[in-house]
């Protein structure tokens, strides 16, 4: 394909958007590559859904441009865009049975009657709904709406498919299955997903790359490893996995750098090293697995959490707190006002940028 | 629907769950079958020299079904008011669609701008229809003024045309709501998800506003059609010889030809002939599905315009948008502007100002004594009709009676029937009963089709409650009595004022029906009717301009003060 060459499927290049005086998305850019699973992460209200409407041609942006295969359609009707949407309500039509619903995106798209059957049944099929072809939405439960909410959108096969939290309105059960679906289906059609959801998880399991937001804001657009491991501030730290914050003050003398946050004080090896720094829970060892890591120290447990597969203990080191992460165990269990040793190893220490 | 455990404690809850069921099959049986009953017997017996005879026949629907001149007249009334339906559906539905889809800071006062109409006296809006269409009149004045005419014509008033142009022109409200009501309920995302199928504007309205819609739309346009098939004062004013409908000629059996038998049967072919009609209309705007409200319908955004082609469809539309509102101001406009026009005749040109007409209404006894009869039968009606309604409500809502829909259809029946037939109906029945003609039997007449429309804005308030409010409330130790008082009334109180207010506008403008049971003591459009049959004075457009202006302002007075309901859920 010609954009393979040319750079990104899509580009989103400086586009703000305004309610009034109010700022819903600062200017971002964004390029999402063809085939990708791209999601946008972030808290309620930072503008997933402005950029996805954005995208879609909902919105027209207060400001920037989009482009889809190298063209301009930042002010492109929505159904002359090749991009479709799995709405979070579904918005599957009422009046019309699951097979009509799909239909509907070919007749609307003048695909050549004869074509139509077959390939709603075929996209019916992708989502594995063939028995409820001739149910109307309201005789469907949840899930099964959901999924041909999703033949919809992929039976026009578009360049890029947008999803707002599809998963958002089903258990937890049957959410780990259908992002299994997703995942799956993904591949198999090689459509380019933009997917927006506030669950990390979800967004880390499934994607091939993350953009996370906050306050209208882009704060980081990396893998999702990258993300875990090379957090770029302070809010990607904590909003992805759990980490501790550790910020104080660098001080160098005698050539050594020393990182001091309160009872706390790291001889870091680096000289240009960072007065803020994220310490993820469970890089934190506790008690013999500390042994030989770069930096140990001793303190008293303040808490200790059981979370079935972990313990989440809180560390009292004199005032500052820390957070640790370890295995649980069916014997040797800690308690509040035990005296442990705990460390930590530089590498996972991630330097903040804010 | 729940049916609720006995309380705990008794007073006056305990009182009403074994009154209530009883009181809904006495009111069903005498306002709704005893009447329909008597109408269909009557239409069997003979009259002689205006005298009921008791024997029964056949003749009164073979002299109705076998008379060319009654099949015409039949045929006729039925295309009248389906024109009319028609032509307040062409306007009103676009309308509606513009207004629920498109704007957005003033859609509240513009969809309170189509209403306020409806509380100005539909007599007084037929009379300024006469005071346009007339050959003195404001159109022809304008015409000739302009050189499109030579000279005044006459074909305007006293036509089938301006039947149906008054008819459609008092119909466009009730188009208007029931269908933005529909409209309202599409949510956006549905919109969205067609457009994100590639469906531009024309395939997202045909595919699934329209489906969406139409049964709103066709409520309103069955409301419209009722009305105006049930209706024998406007063709009586504006329609001539051409214009006659069937409601007139019933109407004069009742009247003047005192010949109740042939005037039976010809309603209860009228009745049929109706049904058939509606029961197309509902045919036609069948639907499947059921729309689940996961997220209500806000305003689209128009596109900025770009080109000199999208400012022109813009200007367009603007105009399409402002013409309907003329439409339904100007009779407004004829009124006021008359009740200060110094002339004793209602003709342009206009002779000169003046208040007299003002002044003359505190002289006028007959009116002033009209007014109060008028507020007399329009408070009791509507008090009666509340607390009837709220019971009934409550019974439907919280028991589970046999039948239960079908019982409030039977209850709401009076609504649904020709004017005309509702209003003889009453007469035959409160004849039969001895109740004599005056302010009960208005009472009375009146309640048979307010009482309904309150019940069920009440009932479908109620409905949408979570019924675990009640059990709640039941459950922390408040009986009956209490729990109505503390947890159910400040949750529906909107929905009682609501219909309280619908109520009393119907009540206090209401014609066709009383017409039949009023004696001597006139109401207020009884005796505005008198007046413009026999000599006419401007007075009249005074009181209808400072009621008017009175219902407005009340109006927005109770938007400001009452507020929405004490309840997080949205309805
Ligand atoms: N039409 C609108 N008018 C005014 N403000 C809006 C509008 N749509 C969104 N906003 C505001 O813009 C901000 C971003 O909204 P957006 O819907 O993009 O959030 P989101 O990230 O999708 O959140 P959520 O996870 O809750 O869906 C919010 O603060 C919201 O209140
Ligand atoms: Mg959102």
């Amino acid at each position: 394909m010609l954009n393979k060459s040319n750079g990104p499927l899509l580009r989103l290049d400086q586009v703000s958007k305004a309610y009034g005086s109010y700022q819903a998305l600062q200017p971002t850019s964004i390029s999402v590559d063809e085939g990708e699973f791209f999601s946008l992460l972030g808290p309620s209200g930072c503008g997933k859904t402005t950029t996805l409407r954005i995208i879609a041609g909902f919105e027209v942006p207060s400001g920037g441009t989009v482009h889809l295969g190298g063209h301009d359609i930042t002010r492109t009707p929505p159904n002359h865009r090749d991009t479709n949407t799995v709405f979070q309500s579904y918005a599957l039509f009422p009046h019309m049975t699951a097979a009509e619903n799909v239909a509907y995106p070919l007749k609307m798209r003048k695909v050549p009657a004869s074509e139509i059957p077959a390939r709603v049944t075929e996209a019916i099929g992708q989502v594995e709904m063939s028995k409820f072809a001739e149910r109307l939405p309201h005789e469907m439960s949840g899930g099964q709406r959901q999924r041909i909410a999703l033949a919809r959108a992929i039976v026009g096969r578009p360049r890029v498919l947008l999803l707002d939290e599809p998963l958002g309105a089903l258990d937890l059960k049957l959410r780990e299955q259908m992002q299994h679906v997703l995942v799956h289906l993904q591949r198999k059609i090689g459509i380019t997903f933009v997917y927006v959801t506030h669950d990390q998880g979800e967004a880390l399991s499934m994607s091939d790359r993350i953009a996370v937001m906050s306050g209208g804001r882009l704060q980081q657009l990396a893998t999702p490893r990258d993300l875990y491991y090379q957090p770029a501030n302070s809010f990607v730290a904590s909003f992805i996995g759990k980490s501790n914050v550790i910020s104080g003050t660098v001080e160098t003398n005698a050539g050594r750098t020393v990182l001091r946050s309160g009872a706390l004080s790291i001889q870091m090896p680096d000289r240009a090293a960072k007065p803020k720094a994220a310490l993820r829970y469970e890089a934190i060892a506790i008690g013999p697995e500390s042994e030989g890591r770069d930096v140990v120290f001793d303190a008293n447990v303040d808490d200790a959490l059981f979370l079935g597969n972990s313990v989440e203990i809180t560390l009292d080191l004199g005032g500052s707190r820390l957070v640790a992460m370890a295995p649980s165990q069916r014997d040797g269990q800690v308690r509040p006002g035990d005296p442990v040793r705990a460390g930590f190893n530089f590498r996972d220490l991630v330097p903040l940028d804010d | 629907m729940t049916d609720l455990p006995p309380p705990a404690t008794g007073g006056f809850g305990a009182l009403l769950r074994r009154v209530s069921p009883l009181t809904v099959y006495l009111w069903l049986m005498a306002l709704v079958v005893l009447p329909n009953i008597l109408l269909v017997g009557t239409s069997f017996l003979k009259s002689s020299g205006g005298v009921l005879v008791y024997e029964p026949t056949l003749a009164n629907y073979s002299r109705t079904l076998a008379s060319g001149t009654v099949q015409l007249l039949i045929l006729r009334t039925i295309s009248t008011a389906f024109a009319a339906a028609l032509v307040a559906a062409l306007i009103a539905f676009p309308l509606a669609f513009y207004v629920s889809r498109y704007m957005k800071r003033w859609k509240v006062v513009a969809v309170m701008l189509v209403v306020v109409p409806l509380w100005i006296s539909l007599l007084m809006r037929v009379f300024a229809w006469r005071i346009i269409l007339g050959e003195n009149g404001v159109l022809n004045s304008f015409l000739v003024s302009t050189g499109l005419l030579t000279e005044p014509s006459d074909a305007f008033l006293y036509s089938r045309f301006a039947v149906i142009l008054t008819l459609a022109y008092m119909a466009i409200p009730y188009v208007f709501v029931s269908s933005y009501t529909a409209l309202e309920r599409v949510p956006q995302s549905l919109i969205e998800a067609s457009q994100d199928s590639g469906a531009g504007l024309w395939n997202t309205f045909r595919n699934v506003v329209w489906p969406l819609s139409k049964q709103g739309l066709a409520i309103g346009f069955a409301l419209a059609f009722l009305l105006a098939v049930g209706d024998y004062i406007t063709p009586s004013m504006v329609g001539g010889l051409d214009g006659t409908m069937l409601g007139m000629v019933i109407a004069s059996q009742f009247g003047m030809a005192g010949n109740w038998p042939l005037g039976a049967a010809q309603s209860v072919v009228l009745i049929a002939a109706v049904s058939l009609v509606l029961g197309l209309i509902f045919w036609l705007a069948r639907s499947r599905g059921i729309l689940q409200s996961v997220d209500a319908g806000t305003g689209a955004e128009l596109r900025a315009p770009q080109t000199l082609r999208d400012h022109l469809v813009l200007w367009l539309v603007r105009v399409a948008v402002v013409l309907p509102y003329l439409f339904l101001y100007l009779p407004l406009i004829i009124i006021t502007v008359f009740s200060f026009n110094a002339s004793q005749i209602q003709t342009l040109p206009l002779t000169g100002f003046t208040l007299d007409w003002y002044v003359a209404l505190w002289g006028d006894q007959n009116l002033i004594d009209a007014f109060q009869r008028t507020m007399i039968v329009a408070l009791v009606t509507v008090a009666l009709s509340v607390v009837v309604g709220i019971v009934f409500a409550m019974v439907f809502a919280y028991r589970n009676l046999p039948f239960s829909r079908l019982l409030q259809s039977g209850i709401a029946i009076p609504v649904a029937i020709p004017g005309i037939v509702l209003g003889i109906s009453i007469v035959i029945t409160a004849q039969l009963l001895g109740i004599q003609p005056g302010i009960w039997r208005v009472i009375i007449g009146h309640m048979t089709f307010v009482m309904p429309v309150v019940m069920l804005i009440i009932l479908n308030r109620l409905q949408r409650l979570d019924p675990s409010y009640v059990q709640a409330s039941l459950d922390l130790g408040a009986d009956y009595g209490q729990t109505f008082r503390h947890v159910l009334f400040p949750m529906i109180r909107t929905a009682v004022l609501g219909g309280a207010l619908l109520g009393f506008t119907l009540s206090v403008d209401e014609v066709i029906v009383t017409l039949f049971l009023t004696g001597t003591e006139p109401t207020l459009p009884i005796y505005v009717w008198n007046q413009m049959r026999f000599g006419f004075t401007p007075s009249v457009n005074a009181i209808f301009t400072l009621i008017g202006v009175a219902s407005v302002v009340l109006i927005l007075i109770a938007m400001i003060v009452i507020g929405p309901d004490r309840d997080q859920e949205k309805t």
